[in-house]
């Protein structure tokens, strides 16, 4: 942080706003969140959107798909986040638009007040001070940068989402001839979205043996137009002075590096990467909340709560959905919980997740969460509860969310985790040990839960049920960690 | 969910020239059923008759749905056509539209062409009709977001 | 007709000018690109070198040790950030000391102070992240870091400031003499329907108002000859080209293409100082430092190459990468923003060895080469500038200077998220669009945006902006705010969006309306 703005600063004249819930980001997490929390008789509360309207991603989003879980009915982007914009105007939350959070200072005081560095062009610099944060900031895209695709630095390299607003929000065409690199369903998307427009896809390239978007798309964005797709391929380089002229593509072997000598040249005009969407969570590192590497979003328990009591999470920003019926309910439950807790007395003693002793102990068991934050010279000092239960994401396992359950949970829960690999008739297993990584074989616990699964693949979404009695087990025989698992037959 | 990788690919296209190359009485098809996230490939094989299709074999379908699914994009495969509009007098340039169901999968360039030539004065509400049975095919062209006026 | 032209605005190019603008002279800088800093200017680590590196008694070193003593007083004249974060040299290998042994007494011998060699526990203390095989260090506590293309882009505002008229997109096409001495230089003035914005309009036109076109497109422009006493010739890799062309020394000039790395700022904390490994043959070798915006760079690699292709490549890359780790093995290679590369203009060797050539031709009179300036061209380029003055003034220039009607202080475009709160608000009340942020990753307001398309002069490209206010230089590498930067470029500058421009000309962003006329694709 930078020596002249730090937050706890002697402020005069900064305007500060008292909230008790201020949701930061206006997208379809941020709305089911304050939806909710404002019907769990939430009051004083306030959405941060830093766009020019609320909606998030789903203006632009304008195919159909979504809602066929929530409403049971199929609709386009734009007609689900208008359900929840028009419920939104029923209610007294608040909503600030064209507003920036610059900040978040999630004090450790007393009375549980955070402070909320804004900005925007008719209030200058302020502050949301509020008792709970709802982070809902979304995600952003991975860009050729991060992938360090060599070659020239043209026009014309665009990711599908800043495509899909040229098209779809300005009206504009960003190329004729377009190669699309990532078989992701926001690239098919788009791959339909400029035929229909008149721009010609060349083809759709995907580094993965497999496909990674939704049979659905492969059907209508792909093969109705004839758009040749290949797969364990990759972009190896770009070539154009000025404008993209043509990509280098090659075989990948299968640990995912190029082959010499297969190399071909494709002409285009345009490379339009769908390579994947990265969690944005610099406000969170920030602040000091614990991070999982593996998510790219906050460690959460049960409640959506993270590792600071008061700030919860919900949607792309904790995990990459498929499914915007997912983030909804995700985030319904977040309102919900953060609600519960302003009513709740705070007696007892805060909970928390992690800290830094913790961490500094276990580094090596515990490689994969890590702490990022920037808080200079502010450590930790509260151990972590004890009675917290660590979920840790096994064989095939990518990650789990919830990361955590408290010893206060109750009733279902159910834990979203994505696989590693393709898996076929295989078993989603949970089992649990006394301590963590206590060095037992996974399977050798106690099992809690071994579920058969027909198929499971990366680039879907997959949840299992804790359900309630299962809960109650778990607690009274004292489990420490939760293993999830895949056993192949 | 379907694995579409280069051995169903491989087979896809043997399929597919395998079909040319026989009568064009009896035609094979192979389709990725899209109903549930089971994928299942689920082979036909039909009669093309000047133009018209009928059906002689539906195989592979773990469920009823999937049938119905491949018989209908054999005989009459339909897509919902999503896209946007032009506005005038808007806040917005553009509002995005759809069509009241699927249409005909031979007459989206047609209907879009149609939307393309279209444009329709703000303010827009959802859901608000703009072009009324599109190239025939029974579908509306409906607004899925609005847009209001400049006043 | 102006008295001097300065061919090329690259750091070098842009520095003359700017010391010419003290003196009453008449001087125009002519700049091939869409924006100043196009060449190796815009692609270097950005490093003001302490002086141990070159040839003691060479142009190099003179240039690079009186230089480091400018820096300060130049970047805070013209509000450019200067880190001094210092440099150290490390030695992983025994046979590796004597090389450092070597630059040290080089060092000294240049006159570069504060030189240190310090031990292995040393270097650790100082920067822990450093590979603990470590043997011994150089410790220089007169390097510094800066942004090279801030620093290319103030020197050029400031030097329009003070009268110096400026001319993008414009390339030399010819350059002879007339009967009476007058250099004639030829030049295509591209961009002339209205693209790029420019401030200049000069030189007699070559039948009025014609437009000239060629096969390609990009060849559309307007000739025009502009008339001059003296040229300075800082072409940087064309430099060679140029001279010849005129009739001047005929100059080898090779490219030598560096490839970069460029990490996260939660990658930046990593390292403190600029850390170097013994320098090889092909020069300074990979570093990994850390840039003014806290970033970090690793690079750059030393390739040989025949045109002006910057590509990076995947060998080129790998290894710098490889390079990298061996000075700092915990780099982590998934928090890389983004890779680029530069290509630096390396002088022709003479006995052996190579160094920058600053002097008058000695075929064509009134003809000043500035060529070969490749490391550290950066670091030298203020004192490079003297040395033209003083090249001028030797072959009878009146050079009188302006006293207190030169400009001396230029204001950068204010940094939002460097600011204090209480700035910030300030700021706002007088322009409510810095309080609209349109770059996230880089908190970079509407306010800024519009600044940097009306300064003393604009480059109105999306790369333009970038360089200004570094929207579009994040993590999401523009994915966010380029539709935003682009319809702000195409209000400010009354264009339409469609010719709106990555970087040079033919680089448009867009390339029709969608729900255009007759341009379904047929099927």
């Amino acid at each position: 942080m930078n020596e002249k703005r730090k937050m706890n600063e002697k402020k005069d004249g900064l305007r500060r706003y008292e909230y008790e819930i201020a949701v930061i980001g206006g997208g379809p997490a941020g709305l089911g969140a304050s939806l909710s929390a404002w019907k769990a008789g939430g009051k004083k509360i306030v959405i941060l959107e830093r766009g020019a309207e609320l909606g998030g991603i789903l203006p632009q989003c304008i195919h159909s798909g979504f809602g066929l879980h929530y409403f049971g009915e199929e609709l386009t982007g734009p007609e689900y986040a208008y359900r929840f914009i028009s419920e939104l105007k029923n209610t007294e939350v608040e909503v600030k638009l064209d507003t920036m959070v610059l900040e978040i200072s999630a004090e450790i005081s007393g009375d549980m007040r955070k402070r909320i560095l804004c900005v925007n062009a008719k209030d200058g610099i302020f502050e949301i001070d509020a008792r709970i944060i709802i982070l809902a900031m979304g995600c952003r895209e991975r860009t050729r940068g991060a992938l360090q695709i060599p070659g020239s630095r043209p026009a014309g390299v665009y990711t599908a989402g800043a495509t899909q607003r040229y098209v779809n929000i300005e009206g504009y065409l960003p190329g004729k001839k377009i190669f699309v690199l990532g078989s992701g369903d926001i690239g098919l998307i788009m791959a339909r979205r400029l035929t229909l427009e008149g721009a010609k896809v060349v083809m759709v390239c995907e580094i993965m043996p497999y496909s990674c978007g939704l049979n659905r798309n492969i059907v209508q964005c792909v093969e109705d137009f004839g758009i040749p797709l290949r797969f364990s391929h990759t972009v190896t380089k770009v070539h154009g002075r000025e404008r993209v002229e043509g990509v280098t593509i090659c075989r990948v072997d299968e640990k995912l590096k190029p082959i010499k000598g297969s190399e071909e040249y494709i002409e285009c005009d345009t490379l339009l990467l769908s390579v994947g969407l990265i969690p944005e969570n610099e406000l969170t590192r920030n602040a000091g909340i614990m991070i999982d590497e593996r998510t790219g979003g906050p460690v959460v328990n049960e409640n959506m709560e993270t590792s600071i009591k008061g700030v919860y999470a919900c949607g792309n920003v904790v995990h990459v959905h498929d499914l915007v019926d997912n983030v909804t309910k995700e985030s319904e439950r977040a309102g919900m919980n953060a609600a519960k807790a302003l009513f709740e007395k705070v007696e007892r003693e805060r909970e928390r997740i992690g800290n830094v002793e913790y961490r500094k102990d276990n580094k090596d068991k515990d490689k994969n969460v890590e702490y990022e934050g920037d808080r200079e010279g502010k450590d930790n000092e509260e151990k972590e509860d004890e009675n917290n239960i660590r979920l840790s994401a096994g064989k095939g396992v990518r990650y789990t969310v919830p990361q955590r359950l408290t010893n206060r949970v109750k009733g279902d829960v159910e834990v979203f985790f994505r696989v590693t690999e393709v898996f076929r008739d295989s078993k989603i297993v949970v089992d649990g040990v006394d301590g963590v990584d206590e060095g037992v074989d996974e399977g050798k616990g106690e099992v809690y839960v071994s579920q058969k699964r027909r198929v499971m693949n990366p680039g879907e979404m997959q949840s299992v049920v804790l359900k309630k009695e299962v809960i109650e087990d778990i607690l009274s025989d004292g489990v420490g960690e939760l293993r999830f698992f895949i056993e192949c037959k | 969910m379907r694995i579409l990788d280069e051995k169903a690919e491989l087979e896809l296209e043997h399929d597919v020239l395998e079909s040319k190359m026989e009568s064009k009485e009896e035609k094979k098809k192979r389709f990725v059923c899209v109903v549930c996230p089971m994928g299942c490939a689920i082979d036909t094989k039909y009669a093309d008759k000047d133009g018209e299709v009928k059906i002689k074999e539906v195989s592979g379908a773990e469920c009823s749905r999937g049938k119905v699914y491949a018989e209908l994009e054999v005989t009459k495969p339909v897509r919902t056509l999503t896209t946007t509009m032009r506005v005038i007098g808007g806040k917005k340039k553009l509002v995005p539209v759809k069509t009241s169901k699927p249409v005909p999968k031979n007459k989206i360039f047609a209907c879009m062409e149609e939307i393309n030539r279209s444009r329709v004065q703000a303010p827009v509400y959802v859901g608000q009709v703009l072009i009324k049975n599109i190239q025939n095919s029974g579908a509306d062209v409906i607004a899925t977001y609005e847009v209001e006026a400049w006043n | 007709m102006f008295e001097v032209v300065i061919i090329g605005a690259g750091v070098v190019g842009a520095a003359i000018a700017r010391e010419l603008s003290r003196y009453r002279i008449s001087t125009c800088l002519i700049e091939r690109g869409s924006d100043v800093a196009m060449g190796a200017s815009k692609a270097n680590s950005g490093i003001v070198h302490a002086g141990y590196d070159p040839e003691p008694g060479s142009i190099m070193a003179k240039t690079n040790i009186q230089a480091n003593v400018l820096f300060e007083k130049l970047c805070e004249e013209l509000d450019v950030r200067l880190k001094k974060n210092g440099s150290l040299v490390i030695a992983l290998e025994d046979k590796e000391r004597e090389g450092l042994i070597e630059l040290y007494e080089r060092g000294k011998k240049n006159g570069s102070w504060g030189l240190h060699l310090i031990d292995a526990n040393e270097v650790k203390r100082l920067e822990p992240a450093v590979n603990e095989n470590v043997i011994e260090g150089l410790y220089a506590p007169n390097s510094a870091i800066v942004c090279p293309y801030e620093l290319t882009i103030a020197l050029a505002e400031n030097a329009v400031m003070n009268g110096v008229k400026i001319m993008l997109n414009t390339e030399v096409k010819g350059i002879s003499k007339d009967s009476n001495g007058i250099f004639k230089i030829e030049v295509l003035k591209r961009g002339t329907k209205g693209v790029l914005k420019d401030v200049s309009n000069v030189g007699s036109n070559v039948g009025d108002g014609e437009e000239e076109e060629s096969e390609e497109a990009k060849e559309i422009g307007k000739r025009l000859v502009i008339e001059s006493k003296y040229v300075i010739n800082a072409a940087g890799l064309n430099a060679g080209k140029i001279s010849a062309c005129a009739g001047a020394e005929k100059y080898e000039i090779k490219g030598r293409k560096g490839e970069y790395f460029l990490l996260d700022k939660y990658a930046g904390k990593i390292v403190k100082h600029t850390i170097f490994g013994v320098p090889g043959k092909m020069g300074k070798g990979v570093l990994v430092a850390p840039t003014v915006d806290g970033n970090l760079l690793v690079g750059p690699n030393a390739k040989d190459v025949e045109d002006d292709d910057v590509s990076t490549t995947y060998e080129g890359l790998e290894e710098v990468w490889s390079a990298g780790t061996k000075l700092v093995p915990s780099l982590e290679r998934k928090k890389t923003i983004t890779t680029f590369s530069g290509i630096r203009a390396m002088p022709p060797e003479r006995d052996g060895k190579r160094d920058f050539i600053v002097e008058m031709s000695k075929k064509l009179d009134g003809f000043i080469n500035v060529v070969g300036i490749c490391s550290p061209g950066l670091s030298a380029s203020p004192a490079i500038a003297l040395m033209v003055v003083k090249i001028l003034e030797d072959n009878g220039c009146k050079l009188s200077l302006k006293g207190s009607e030169f400009i001396e202080r230029r204001k950068s475009i204010p940094r939002f998220r460097e600011l204090s709160n209480e700035d910030r608000e300030a700021l706002i009340r007088k322009d409510t669009r810095y309080g609209r942020v349109i770059c996230r990753c880089e908190t970079v307001t509407e306010g800024e945006i519009v600044e940097a398309l009306h300064r003393p002069f604009v480059s109105g490209t999306i790369d333009g902006v970038k360089r200004r206010v570094r929207a579009g230089m994040g993590r999401c590498q523009g994915g966010f705010c380029s539709p935003k930067v682009l319809s702000i470029i195409s209000r400010e500058l009354s264009i339409s969006p469609l010719e709106v421009c990555k970087s040079g000309l033919g680089s448009n962003i867009l390339v029709g309306e969608t729900k255009s006329k007759g341009e379904m694709s047929e099927r």
